[in-house]
């Protein structure tokens, strides 16, 4: 009598399956570390939406060189600087500087070739609209961000400009856009090539057709050869931080 | 003998964690399908065996062709946008049950067969000391 675990009676098939056993414990183990290691958020996406990405990742060796290569100019520039305040003639340039370093915050007003997209609540939705039909705070947020993705270089909100810290939310009927009430129709400007900012806006499936997917005349979009778009007049003010004496003109990486 | 695979399995995990194997992005995903293919074909090579009927050459291009078959609806339903894993999953999952069933059922009559016979045997064994303990 013999255990039925013991052995069997034909043993040619232990050697081919104990390979292919081998093989296949190397296979889930290959695929579990896979699973492990892969980046969180990226098991979530779908397999041909991660190729995507990992083909739009930054090469973190290109990004830091190109780091230092601003550093460096920034340094250079700060050295001239210096070197110019140091004479007569010097307070021009830093005046220049001044005025680009002022744009860039939003300081100044802007002029130039853009588009103006015009967003209105459906007029054609009946006592009781629905919430497609209303123009909300969280639409205004979506086209200024979609504008600044076009590469608009300055953005105004019915005549608030969009700086930095800007911050656009709901007030019950009107939108606060910087602590300033805004009501329908809103108007919003943006500054920068009138192509590239239109066809951003415009194209099928894009912010345009989201918004006004119950009535397209609720958003209107016109391109314009010259606009002027003013500048932040809100509070700059810092209470709690300040620029650090050791600071030195270098970028994020600090 | 029915440990040697299992030994095995554990070695090749072993091999694949020393090594530290990378499978680059979505290939891990066709990868992990390819496994429940091989687990199949394993199980159903160890299930004819029992059946005394295992060919290894069949066993062999089996899970080859299996592992390979897998993968490539896997990359299939990717490319044109239908979860195919999912009929791999589904087919190879029901003949995972199917031959682990099979497999319960051989053991079970090996098992019955065994306490059957070591009964028998203490019976006649019995028999063989009555007529000792009768003198």
């Amino acid at each position: 009598v013999t255990n039925p675990f013991a052995r069997l009676h034909n043993e040619k098939w232990v050697y081919p399956v104990s390979a292919m056993s081998a093989v296949l414990g190397f296979m889930m183990v290959a695929s579990w570390l896979n699973q492990k290691t892969g980046q969180s958020r990226l098991r979530f996406l779908e397999a041909s939406q991660r190729g995507r990405v990992s083909e739009n990742v930054i090469d973190l060796q290109k990004y830091t060189e190109l780091q230092q290569e601003v550093d460096r100019l920034r340094k250079r520039a700060t050295s001239m600087e210096k070197a110019l305040s140091a004479e007569n003639n010097g307070s021009a340039t830093l005046n220049a500087q001044l005025q680009d370093v002022k744009s860039v915050a939003a300081l100044t007003e802007l002029e130039g070739p853009g588009i103006k997209v015009t967003m209105i609540d459906n007029p054609k939705a009946g006592p009781a609209p629905i919430d497609l039909d209303l123009i909300h705070d969280g639409d205004l947020l979506k086209v200024v961000n979609e504008l600044f993705a076009s590469d608009a270089e300055g953005v105004s909100v019915n005549g608030q400009r969009i700086h930095a810290g800007s911050w656009i939310r709901c007030a019950g009927p009107t939108i606060l856009v910087d602590s300033v009430k805004i009501a329908a129709p809103y108007v919003i400007s943006a500054v920068g090539n009138p192509e590239t900012l239109y066809n951003g806006f415009t194209f099928k499936g894009g912010v345009m057709s989201e918004i006004a997917s119950t009535n397209p005349s609720m958003v209107q979009v016109v391109k314009e050869k010259s606009m002027r778009i003013p500048a932040y007049l809100g509070t700059t003010a810092r209470k709690y931080s300040s620029v650090p004496a050791s600071s030195t003109p270098k970028g994020s990486n600090q | 003998m029915i440990l040697v695979p299992i030994v095995a399995l554990i070695i090749g995990a072993m091999i694949a964690l020393i090594v530290q194997v990378r499978v680059p992005g979505v290939w891990g995903q066709y990868v992990a399908v390819a496994c429940l293919a091989g687990l199949d074909t394993i199980l159903g090579g160890v299930r004819s065996a029992y059946e005394n009927n295992f060919q290894d050459d069949v066993f062999l291009s089996g899970f080859v062709a299996n592992t390979l078959i897998a993968l490539l609806i896997a990359w299939l339903g990717d490319w044109i946008g239908i979860n195919l894993y999912l009929v791999v999953a589904l087919v190879m999952g029901m003949r995972i049950f199917n031959n682990l069933s099979l497999l319960r059922r051989f053991m079970l009559v090996k098992v019955k067969d065994f306490m059957k016979k070591r009964q028998e045997l203490k019976a006649s064994n019995q028999v063989q000391l009555l007529p000792e303990e009768s003198e």
